[in-house]
């Protein structure tokens, strides 16, 4: 029986940092792959989905479709600030990053301003389920359902629809895309928008398990970085694999030095991947494809 | 003495066979021609010269000494110098600066003064000394950057199509400047698909097939053989 | 002429002819060169220095906190603006030194110099520092985004771990680590002087020493960018490959400018520390790392002179609007680098000397 227990405990712990590694990086990386900008403000995207989810859920709206709520409200956002600011940082990659820093210093601080320092959260559904004598938390396995239904999601979105052929196309050839009648422009705005929606999402799942401050987003960035530079620039080969490694070293450091020395342990995995892949993982699965 | 030697070399991207057993020699003073098809491995093979690419199996010499290991600005401070495809200059700095920068690893003070206004003077950019090098003429830019490879003092230079998008006039001018390098004593390497601009410069052409040296000889016996004349035929529309 | 037009090739071809302490501050590198001006610098500096005869303690005292930042604005222009590495990680390495700082002279005290000493090893510790990330970094061969996110993510990291110090268990010798509430206690940098040591609380002494390294570190950083090394700098922001091609190992550059910009960062810390006696996890934390990039960026990074005006301006405003709250103030400035960035990508003042140059020259082709 020990050795079911401490299975189970390890998959548990795996699939929720892959969950969570999962889901704080998918937005990022969706942007990332598409355009080449790393968005500095996907933290107050993420931060945008759980306030919206939670003041809607205070309303007595039902959770999930608060939660619905979070993310859509968080990809207008992120729709609104492209079609603003970002889409005229395109052929500037590293100054759109610096524009994206300061969005971000702009809605974490007028957050503070207009909503004060704090609000009352919402308490974590669904309560908890027990194997042996060690209860478990059922929401934090939801979560990895849903972080494994986001990817297939994903998967279906970017290589069954026209949307996704589209923006597939746009990411290959700008010129080609643009030569054969895509509005490549409404392109970037749409993945800009379903990246922010996706980290909305993140906030959204995970606002009731944290407490609401405007600052709540900077708790994702570096899981989601990380994810990101090892999984380099295909969200598929690259982000999932590289949540699901990086999970087994969070898990395994977390679960053994707590959630700081997984975060080091994380941080030094990275560079040891990039002197190794520079390109990150996928770049590594698809090298010679190209 | 061999200037350049390649020894068995291969080269491959998975499965994709991009240099294959290559054994390339040219000898100090030479100016050679690669020519070959798209995707015949003509830029893989100035890449792994260049160290930019590992080869995956072979060795490449550079004055008799092996130089396979050494990384790309170890192989330039050997002697090996190159101007890219698309001009490689630092467009916001004026043109003395980027001579300056080429020169200044070798040379300091008035001699490195002296250098740099040969180099200028050499490639017709005198005039243009102070403006940004991003505001030349797309052949000045290509010559400028010629200006720049040579003012590292190599003793082989390489040069990738040097004559693209220039205007006829230009190409001729370019073509004394690589005649005038050669007569004092530089050897070159020219990747060119312009076959009246190999006649005029080249000793010796090689041509490459698919990773592989399919010919080499004077450009007469390369224009004469009829199986260079159908790689070039049967590949000419599977590229581009 | 023009002070403050960037020099072309003809002036650093008569820089020939110039002493050989003018060609080394003088050079392609960096806006301002000339007469008028040296002159100009000259009035500034005297300005700095009768500055304190006309205004009140707490101005001088004020100014001298501001003087403070400027390091490490100067090392990210340095890093960022002269050599093209994205680093926002600079408040990582203020936080090390400043932390250093106090540990060594909690310790050891403020008599026989140790201030002094604790202000080198600070610095030091976070030149290693930077040393090892650079070379982790550079020789793993990172550029561009990555580097930005890997060194912001190491900082996070770093303010995150000073943040759960608090138990008294986090301590160095005497000093504790203090968690979220930062460090206190450590003196301030202190000279020895015979017939007693001389104390620098936020005053003039301080202030006057604080724009003596100041300057001293201005005019070192200008001989550094219009050297040889400066050149290779500038090379491989505009074009790595080709800097690489013409024999230059770039990693070697691009770690060599990290660890000094770095190691001004560390001078920052220290100095930041000393003054108020006082350092704290925020001081790295995601909004503290964007303020130097937005001072550097606000002024214009590939420009010393432009970054030392820039910061100095920033911090005024920042100052003078966190009256209202730190929080307008941080949406203010958050504004200001959205702005600037999107319209002035590269700075106020470069913008302006290019405006102010463009309107002389349609003066010169009417007249």
């Amino acid at each position: 029986m020990e050795y079911i227990h401490f299975a189970f405990t390890a998959f548990y712990q795996f699939g929720d940092a892959f969950a969570f590694l999962v889901l704080s990086a998918m937005g990022l990386a969706v942007i990332f792959g598409m355009m080449g900008i790393i968005n500095l403000a996907h933290g107050e995207f993420i931060m945008c989905g759980a306030y919206v989810t939670v003041a809607t859920a205070r309303m007595g709206v039902p959770l999930p479709i608060a939660m619905l709520c979070g993310s859509l409200a968080a990809g207008m956002l992120g729709i609104v600030l492209e079609r603003t600011i970002i889409h005229r940082l395109y052929h500037r990659p590293l100054d759109s990053i610096v524009a994206t820093w300061g969005i971000s210093l702009i809605l974490t601080q007028g957050t503070l301003i207009v909503l004060g320092s704090s609000m009352a959260g919402i308490s974590t559904p669904l309560g908890s389920f027990s194997v042996g004598n060690y209860s478990y938390s059922t929401y934090r396995m939801v979560l990895l359902g849903v972080a494994v239904l986001v990817l297939i999601g994903l998967y279906l979105l970017f290589h069954h629809t026209t949307f996704g052929i589209h923006s597939r196309a746009t990411i290959q050839a700008p010129h080609m895309a643009k030569a054969v009648g895509i509005d490549t422009g409404r392109m970037y705005s749409l993945t800009f928008g379903l990246g922010a929606a996706l980290a909305g999402l993140a906030g959204a799942l995970y606002a009731p398990t944290i407490s609401i401050v405007p600052t709540l987003g900077a708790n994702f960035l570096v899981e989601s970085f990380v994810t990101v530079v090892v999984g380099g620039a295909d969200v598929f080969l690259g982000t999932a694999p590289a949540a699901a490694t990086l999970a087994v070293i969070k898990a395994f450091l977390t679960g053994w030095q707590g959630q700081l020395m997984g975060q080091v342990g994380l941080l030094i995995t990275v560079m040891v991947v990039i002197r190794i892949l520079p390109q990150g993982l996928s770049g590594w699965l698809l090298k010679g494809r190209t | 003495m061999t200037l350049l030697q390649t020894e068995n070399l291969y080269k491959h991207f998975d499965g994709v066979k991009v240099a294959q057993d290559v054994n390339f020699s040219m000898e100090p003073g030479e100016i050679r021609c690669l020519i070959g098809p798209n995707g015949a491995g003509k830029s893989t093979f100035f890449k792994l010269v260049l160290g930019e690419h590992q080869p995956s199996a072979g060795k490449i010499y550079f004055s008799d000494q092996e130089i396979t290991q050494l990384r790309s600005f170890e192989r330039v401070k050997q002697g090996i110098a190159v101007k890219f495809q698309v001009p490689g200059i630092f467009s916001e700095l004026p043109v003395w600066q980027n001579m300056q920068i080429a020169v200044q690893n070798h040379l300091h003070g008035d001699s490195m003064t002296a250098a740099i206004d040969k180099a200028l003077a050499f490639v017709r950019l005198t005039d243009k000394a102070g403006e940004l090098a991003g505001e030349l003429s797309h052949g000045e830019q290509q010559w400028l950057e010629i200006g720049m490879a040579v003012s590292t003092e190599p003793s082989l230079l390489l040069l990738d199509e040097p004559t693209a998008g220039m205007t006829p006039d230009e190409t001729a001018r370019t073509g004394e400047m690589i005649k005038a390098l050669n007569r004092e004593g530089m050897s070159i390497l020219a990747v060119e698909h312009d076959m009246e601009f190999v006649r005029q410069i080249a000793h010796k052409v090689t041509v490459l097939n698919f990773g592989e040296i399919f010919a080499e000889g004077t450009i007469n016996e390369i224009e004469a053989n009829e199986e260079v004349a159908r790689i070039y035929l049967g590949t000419a529309d599977d590229d581009e | 002429m023009g002070s403050l037009q960037r020099q072309g090739s003809n002036t650093a071809r008569s820089a020939s002819r110039m002493p050989h302490w003018m060609r080394l501050v003088n050079g392609p590198q960096t806006l301002g060169h000339g007469p008028i001006f040296w002159v100009g610098f000259a009035l500034a500096i005297g300005a700095a220095v009768v500055y304190p005869a006309f205004a009140d303690a707490w101005s001088v005292g004020n100014t001298a906190y501001f003087l403070c930042w400027v390091f490490m604005a100067l090392g990210l222009s340095l890093i960022w603006g002269y050599t093209g590495a994205l680093s926002f990680g600079q408040t990582a390495f203020f936080g090390l030194a400043g932390y250093t700082y106090g540990v060594v002279t909690i310790n050891f005290g403020a008599a026989y110099g140790m201030t002094l000493v604790g202000l080198l090893i600070g610095v030091g510790i976070s030149c290693l520092g930077a040393a090892l990330l650079g070379y982790m970094l550079f020789y793993g061969r990172i550029s561009g985004v990555f580097l930005g996110i890997v060194t912001l993510s190491t900082t996070l990291v770093f303010a995150t771990f000073m943040a759960q110090t608090a138990g008294s268990q986090w301590a160095i010798g005497d000093a504790r680590l203090g968690g979220d509430n930062g460090m206190t206690g450590m003196p301030p940098l202190t000279i020895p002087w015979v017939g007693g040591d001389i104390a620098l609380y936020s005053g003039v002494p301080l202030y006057y020493l604080l724009l003596a390294m100041l300057v001293l570190c201005y005019l070192g950083l200008r001989v550094l960018v219009n050297s040889r090394f400066g050149n290779v700098l500038v090379a491989i922001r505009e074009n790595p490959h080709r800097a690489e091609m013409l024999g230059y190992d770039i990693r070697r550059y691009q770690l060599i400018a990290f660890v000094i910009g770095s190691g001004l960062a560390g001078l920052s810390g220290v100095l930041y520390t000393a003054w108020g006696q006082y350092i704290s996890p925020s001081n790295m934390n995601l909004a503290a790392a964007a303020l130097p990039i937005i001072w550097v960026a606000v002024g214009g990074r590939k420009d010393l002179t432009a970054t030392l005006v820039g910061t100095l301006v920033v911090l005024g405003i920042f100052q003078n609007l966190t009256i209202y709250g730190s929080y307008y103030a941080f949406v203010i400035m958050g504004l200001l680098l959205v702005v600037v960035v999107v319209y002035l990508p590269e700075g106020l003042i470069p913008g302006l000397v290019r405006l102010v140059s463009r309107l002389r020259k349609r003066k010169e082709g009417l007249s």
